[in-house]
């Protein structure tokens, strides 16, 4: 049961809880066009859900420790809650934009916070699933939340159909689990596992509930939704897409790999090397033809996920550290290139391709200087965030004498190269064809220059960013 | 038991075999609620009242309702789809060939599949199924409870929000307007000259 006591460490959640109820209530009965009223509501319950993360204790398990909260699920809820402020922060102009002024879309956006929210601390089989499927469902319809674009419904209907497979493999791995070990608590599941030999039956259900959630992080093979999903959805929904269920889903699997499947390391250790060096390579082959920005930052974004991987198929804890390093800087650097995206307009359509960016950097250089910052620290070049990161991922796999997974990382991430060069070389090198946007939206333009002075100046926080992770996992 | 067992099951099986033969539609549909309605049955025989119940009311309930709904909204041909049932004959055989190898393997192997018995079943089995469900749900599983009704909140948002039309000029009723309605208001009379 729920003690009045225990309210204050499900507090973010509370509150976001409650302001989506009251942002729903509020969007259905005003009648004037308030959209920008609703849009302040839901910045702010994210701002004080955020500082409300400041006020719970660590190590704590509520609800039959189906709920915990440790220093690691405390400061990525506080990074989700950040990034989903930063993300309704820049999409206020692409909605008006675009008809998606409406006021369910802040509405759903917060309910998928909330789920992400859960599945971050949840310590339960039942738990995650149920938090997994809040956040799914919410993302499903904004997804499809473009009504007369064919093509938004048709993401829709994919992103629905295959993500209803992959948590239904998830719930099928997870009642495998239940009838081995009688419990879907994962205290209980760790204990199992590290006392048991190999049980097929349990490796069965691991292997299930990972494919469930490689699914969700867009790892490859199970990646075909994402290129089609990211491009047909809105900007503003894909800028949700490619950051926040990747850092929800990640912190599951960190959750899961290193609690209750750590007995059974010979099992899954193989399946995340496969789906890393998989990722990687896909991503990086797949994005080499995309003239789409939006496809080739989906690509991008399956390679990526690649290289988190590395860090988790480590098995040790300074690789694991790595890995958030490097989901850090992935996701501020992927916000700042899809709120570039968001800005691109002429007249009144969104721009997508390459080709429309050329030349760019004749009539806006500064702006195309933080862009090719943010590429250049995507493409893992020296003195940007992009380098350091990846440098520390692959130290971490060669220390873990993983030296092959080091090594296809390395030559994937030279082939990724060439498609980070080549917008580069679009924006600088081509003929100029037409002025992209005269007025350019003062807030994506903020967060542009905020996200590129993040990846510049890496190199004077990395240490005490480093020294926090360590701190929030140990 | 046994033979209320062997009754229900053997019209499962009998219904299943219809839900795919018949040529209409809509005996499709009941006799998929007959096979639903046969499993309740089975459940009750295994002491799960409650799945029997839930049984009857989610599937025969709202989603055969559902399906049949659909099929008589949607002019759907079983020609044409009748059609198709050569095209995955080989796939479909192969899919059940598996299946069924894979029972007989799991009814040779018992002793492989070991699936752990629930200790704690004994001992609070003087409450019904549904009286120990109902003690978890709101107690030990409370936060799940809430969280699942926040999906079925969501479920609704975007069901209204996919499928409501603010469209210009649809008539609605308004009712204190019509009551505010005088005949001064509305009537006029006109003098018709004769002619």
């Amino acid at each position: 049961m729920l003690h009045l006591s225990q309210i204050s460490f499900i507090l973010p959640e509370l509150i976001i809880f409650l302001s989506g109820i009251f942002i729903l209530i509020y969007g259905a009965f005003s009648k004037t066009d308030n959209f920008s009223n609703i849009n302040i509501l839901a910045l702010m319950a994210i701002l004080i859900a955020g500082l409300s993360v400041f006020f719970i204790d660590d190590y704590k398990s509520l609800f039959n420790n189906a709920f915990v909260i440790t220093p690691l699920a405390k400061y990525i809820k506080l990074l989700v809650l950040i990034i989903s402020f930063l993300a309704i922060y820049i999409s206020y102009n692409y909605l008006s934009h675009n008809e998606l002024k409406v006021f369910e879309y802040p509405v759903l956006l917060i309910f998928s916070v909330l789920g992400m929210l859960i599945m971050i601390s949840s310590n339960d089989l039942i738990m995650l699933y149920i938090s997994i499927e809040l956040q799914s469902l919410s993302l499903y319809v904004l997804v499809a939340l473009r009504r007369r674009s064919i093509k938004a419904s048709e993401a829709a209907l994919k992103y629905f159909i295959l993500g209803s497979i992959a948590s239904a493999i998830i719930l099928y791995g997870a009642s495998m689990i239940y009838s081995v070990t009688g419990a879907t608590n994962y205290n209980i599941i760790s204990a199992y596992s590290k006392i048991s030999d190999e049980n097929i039956i349990f490796s069965f259900g691991i292997i299930l509930i990972l494919s469930g959630i490689a699914f969700k992080l867009s790892a490859a093979p199970f990646h075909m939704w994402t290129p089609d999903v990211y491009e047909g959805s809105p900007s503003s929904v894909t800028t949700i897409l490619v950051t926040l269920p990747k850092l929800a889903a990640l912190t599951v699997l960190i959750n899961l790999l290193f609690k209750p499947f750590i007995g059974q390391v010979e099992v899954w250790q193989p399946i995340i090397i496969i789906i890393s060096v998989l990722s990687m390579a896909v991503g990086s082959i797949s994005a080499l033809k995309q003239e789409n920005l939006k496809r080739l930052f989906a690509f991008s974004t399956i390679a990526n996920i690649g290289y988190v991987l590395i860090g988790l198929a480590c098995v040790n804890e300074d690789a694991v550290q790595s890995s958030l390093l490097y989901i850090f800087v992935y996701t501020f650097g992927v916000l700042g290139v899809f709120s570039f995206i968001m800005m691109l307009r002429r007249d009144d359509t969104q721009l997508v391709n390459i080709s429309d960016i050329s030349g760019m950097s004749k009539l806006n250089p500064i702006l195309s200087l933080f862009i090719a910052i943010l590429l250049l620290s995507m493409a893992g070049i020296p003195p940007f965030g992009g380098f350091f990161a990846k440098l520390y991922i692959f130290s971490a796999a060669i220390e873990s004498d993983l030296l092959f997974l080091a090594i296809s990382g390395v030559i994937f991430s030279v082939v990724s190269a060439y498609y980070y060069l080549k917008i580069i070389k679009a924006i600088y090198l081509d003929e100029v064809v037409e002025d992209i946007a005269s007025n350019l939206d003062k807030k994506q333009y903020l967060i542009i220059a905020f996200t590129s002075l993040l990846m510049l100046t890496f190199i004077f926080y990395a240490d005490e960013l480093i020294r926090f992770i360590n701190f929030i996992y140990i | 038991m046994n033979v209320f067992f062997f009754l229900f099951s053997s019209i499962i099986i009998l219904s299943s075999i219809a839900v795919i033969s018949s040529r209409n539609p809509v005996h499709s549909v009941l006799f998929l609620i007959l096979a639903f309605v046969n499993a309740a049955g089975i459940f009750v025989l295994a002491g799960a009242e409650f799945l029997a119940m839930i049984l009857l009311i989610v599937y025969v309930g709202a989603v055969a309702v559902l399906f049949l709904f659909v099929v008589m909204m949607l002019n759907i041909s079983l020609e044409e789809i009748k059609q198709q049932v050569k095209k995955y004959f080989v796939s479909g055989i192969l899919v059940g060939g598996i299946l069924l190898a894979e029972l007989i393997f799991s009814f040779t192997n018992l002793d492989i599949i070991t699936v752990r018995s629930d200790e704690t079943h004994e001992a609070a089995n003087k409450l019904s199924n549904t009286h120990e469900i109902g003690k978890v749900m709101y107690t030990d599983y409370f936060f799940i409870f809430q969280i699942s009704g926040c999906i079925l909140l969501v479920a609704m948002i975007g069901a209204i929000a996919l499928t409501l039309r603010k469209r210009e000029g649809v008539l609605r009723q308004n009712i204190s307007n019509q009551l505010d309605r005088r005949k001064e208001n509305t009537l006029e009379i006109v003098k018709i000259r004769k002619n």
